[in-house]
């Protein structure tokens, strides 16, 4: 489904390092209508966020170098406006305590509802 | 000399230097062997008629030396001396060989007679041999038996008549008839005398024999019993150390024994091994609750109520004893704190010790580490963590790419290439689904997983889990009923309490066939609400039902009718339920039905 918006489109930073699922999720956004950027590891994604000052940053777990705990607790004390959700294999109980916590799979339409509920800035 | 005597000189007149018989030395031994015979208690016949022999051998010699002064009847004495000589080969014939015992007294009978003419024929009556008949008299009196008086007396009345006979003139002399009746007398007297004597002797010497026998028979009694005894201590040493052996060999598990009130009276090598202390640190010292975690105690005593058992002061050991004082041999898992600090989980079985009459006098603990076993079983709960994280990468990707597929805009797919697709997304969703449980049953083992607490109605979960599982049902050609009251108001987490009825309505669709029926109903009691899941379907085999709940355990039933499944549902539906404080049950009869029961408790009615 296209989005036709006339706000800006919402900005997402997905950090994962595996490249299926990078991919996939960066397509899952961008059928959302979203601009999506997508980083490999934390200190990559710590590195645009100043550039890219996204609307919500979906990020892995288990990364390599610095985790994904580590990142959420950063980027939120930096960027207080911006929306962080997990999504990992790890159990929802292991996340940190976060906007949302999904567990993999995740799917198209648990992206669209993640998108509805916590940027009010999206439309469908 | 006799002829016995003759003939231990020849027996001894060997030429061997070792023989003591021979030589000067070899006579002087003889001559006390000789003498040691005569003065025994039981001479033979041939000693005791020696001395009448010698007597009439001195007889003999006067009489050839001076035959006028002393003989006055020569015929009589030869006759005399005939008949001695034929006695004294008489007694030594009846000494050497074994014989009635009347050949043996017709030697003094014949010697009274010889007497008698020796009398007559050497001084007419006024013998002085005429004392020599006290010796047949005494031979005689002192036999067994009254009668033998009687013989003695005969024997000496015909002594002293034989000369009559010889000279029956004597029978005018008054001095002959005086000394014929008065010696006789005389010698009846000494015979009876003599014979009451050995009477008396002859009774102590019995008497003594059958003492002596008596001795001897509580001495070989005495004698067995001690053997006796030292076989039966031999055994009990054999038997000691078997099990000494026993117990010195069995290291690997702890082997404790107490008293009943739990002092510790046996401590095994094994229980040195695993709790680091010995036995006389222990035996008689220490109390085998001392070794336990108080809290677990604690814990297990409310459990059990609180029972009372042999210390009242005491009541962490009672609760560790109290299901073996009722007679029941238990086994569960508790901990024990080693020398060292160290808290060793342990697999205990707590059996009570009984004496002959069956009263409890004791107990025995015996424990298995399980320290190595938990710890694999960690390894392996870790592992399983692992291995189902690792799956849901890839299988994320294929999902989500599936997905792709199917919902890249722009693109129309053939109604083939939707069919496909569908099936690919249902495999991989079955598999996620298997490694979701997989994982599920790691968390449940190692305690890691949490439930929610909420209020929520148990009719509305059950009857939404009915309601799912209806177009399967409909498919299968099963009935599917319900029967609940429209709000039964529990505590829990609705996706788990879901995931819970869903499992057991499944399994029921699974093993019933086509035509059964399913019937789930809600009721509730003062307590619990029990939710029952009744199927009409093959069935459970007795022996299995308490393995059902066990991880991959899988019923022949099952196995034997081809039913798909991998055995974890249970397993987590029973997690589910128990971690809502609530118990699953099931009753079965094979090719009639089964009938599981959930029970959770209510929610307490907020005022």
């Amino acid at each position: 489904m296209e989005s036709a918006t006339i706000a800006p489109a919402v900005r997402v930073l997905i950090v994962e390092d595996g490249e299926d699922q990078r991919f996939l999720m960066q397509r899952y956004f961008e059928l959302a209508g979203c601009e999506v950027t997508a980083v490999e590891t934390a200190e990559a994604a710590l590195e645009t966020m100043p550039t890219q000052d996204p609307d919500l940053v979906m990020t892995d777990l288990i990364l390599p170098g610095m985790n994904g705990w580590e990142l959420a607790e950063r980027i939120q004390s930096g960027w207080p406006d911006c929306v962080v959700v997990s999504s990992s294999v790890l159990e929802a109980a292991r996340h940190p305590p976060l906007a949302a916590r999904l567990m993999k799979p995740v799917s198209r339409a648990d992206v669209r509802s993640l998108l509805e509920k916590l940027v009010p800035r999206w439309a469908a | 000399m006799s002829a016995a005597f003759s003939r231990s000189w020849c027996l001894g007149g060997r030429p061997d230097q070792a023989n003591p018989d021979v030589g000067f030395r070899g006579m002087r031994t003889r001559l006390q062997r000789f003498i040691a015979q005569l003065t025994t208690a039981s001479p033979t016949p041939a000693i005791k008629q020696m001395p009448f022999a010698a007597f009439f051998v001195v007889a003999l010699f006067l009489a050839l030396l001076l035959p006028t002064q002393f003989v006055s009847s020569g015929a009589a004495v030869i006759a005399a001396m005939v008949l001695a000589l034929v006695a004294s080969i008489l007694a030594v014939y009846v000494s050497s060989r074994p014989v009635h015992p009347g050949w043996v007294l017709l030697v003094p009978s014949i010697d009274f007679v010889a007497i008698g003419l020796l009398r007559g024929g050497m001084g007419s009556g006024n013998s002085a041999f005429g004392a020599l008949v006290l010796l047949p008299i005494l031979w005689l009196a002192a036999e067994r038996g009254r009668r033998f008086v009687l013989f003695a007396t005969l024997g000496a009345v015909v002594a002293v008549l034989i000369p009559l006979a010889i000279e029956w003139r004597l029978a005018f002399d008054p001095q002959f008839v005086v000394r014929s009746l008065v010696s006789p007398l005389v010698f009846v007297v000494a015979a009876v005398v003599v014979n009451q004597l050995a009477r008396h002797w002859q009774a102590r010497a019995e008497d003594a024999s059958q003492r002596a026998e008596e001795r001897a028979r509580l001495l070989r009694e005495a004698v067995e019993h001690a053997e006796r005894l030292a076989e039966r201590e031999a055994e009990l040493r054999a038997l000691e150390r078997m099990f000494r052996g026993l117990w010195a060999a069995v290291t690997e598990q702890s082997v404790i024994g107490t008293d009943r009130t739990g002092l510790i009276d046996a401590w095994s090598p094994g229980a040195t091994k695993m709790l680091g202390y010995t036995d006389d640190e222990t035996e008689g010292i220490r109390r085998v609750d001392e070794f336990h975690l108080q809290d677990e105690l604690a814990a297990r005593s409310k459990e059990l109520n609180y029972p009372a058992g042999e210390t009242v002061l005491n009541p962490g050991f009672s609760a560790l004893v109290e299901p073996a004082r009722l007679g029941v041999a238990e086994i569960r898992e508790w901990a024990y704190r080693a020398s060292d600090g160290r808290i060793i989980p342990v697999d205990l079985a707590v059996t009570p010790r009984l004496d002959e009459s069956g009263d409890i006098t004791g107990y025995l603990f015996i424990a298995s580490d399980l320290t190595k076993a938990k710890e694999l079983s960690r390894l392996k709960d870790e592992f399983v963590g692992l291995i189902s994280h690792e799956l849901r990468t890839p299988l994320s990707s294929i999902l989500g790419y599936l997905e792709l597929l199917r919902d890249e805009d722009g693109t129309e797919l053939t109604a083939n290439q939707l069919h496909y697709l569908s099936v690919a997304e249902r495999n991989a969703n079955r598999l996620l689904r298997l490694v979701g449980d997989l994982l599920f049953t790691a968390q449940v083992d190692s305690g890691m997983f949490q439930v929610d607490q909420s209020e929520q109605n148990l009719s509305a979960i059950v009857a939404a889990s009915v309601e799912s599982a209806r177009p399967a049902a409909a498919t299968a050609g099963i009935e599917l009923a319900m029967s609940a009251p429209d709000r039964t108001i529990i505590r829990g987490d609705v996706v788990r309490l879901g995931q819970a009825c869903d499992n057991l309505i499944s399994n029921a669709l699974k093993f019933t066939p086509r035509g059964g029926n399913v019937t789930v109903s809600v009721v509730t009691d003062a307590e619990n609400a029990t939710v029952s899941f009744q199927d009409t379907g093959m069935g459970i085999p007795p022996a299995e039902l308490d393995k059902l709940f066990s991880r991959f355990f899988r019923a022949s039933t099952a196995t034997r009718n081809a039913v798909p499944g991998v055995g974890l549902g249970l397993v987590i539906t029973k997690a589910i339920v128990s971690a809502h404080g609530g118990e699953l049950g099931v009753t079965s009869e094979e090719g009639a039905g089964t009938r599981f029961t959930m029970s959770l408790p209510l929610a307490p009615v907020s005022a």
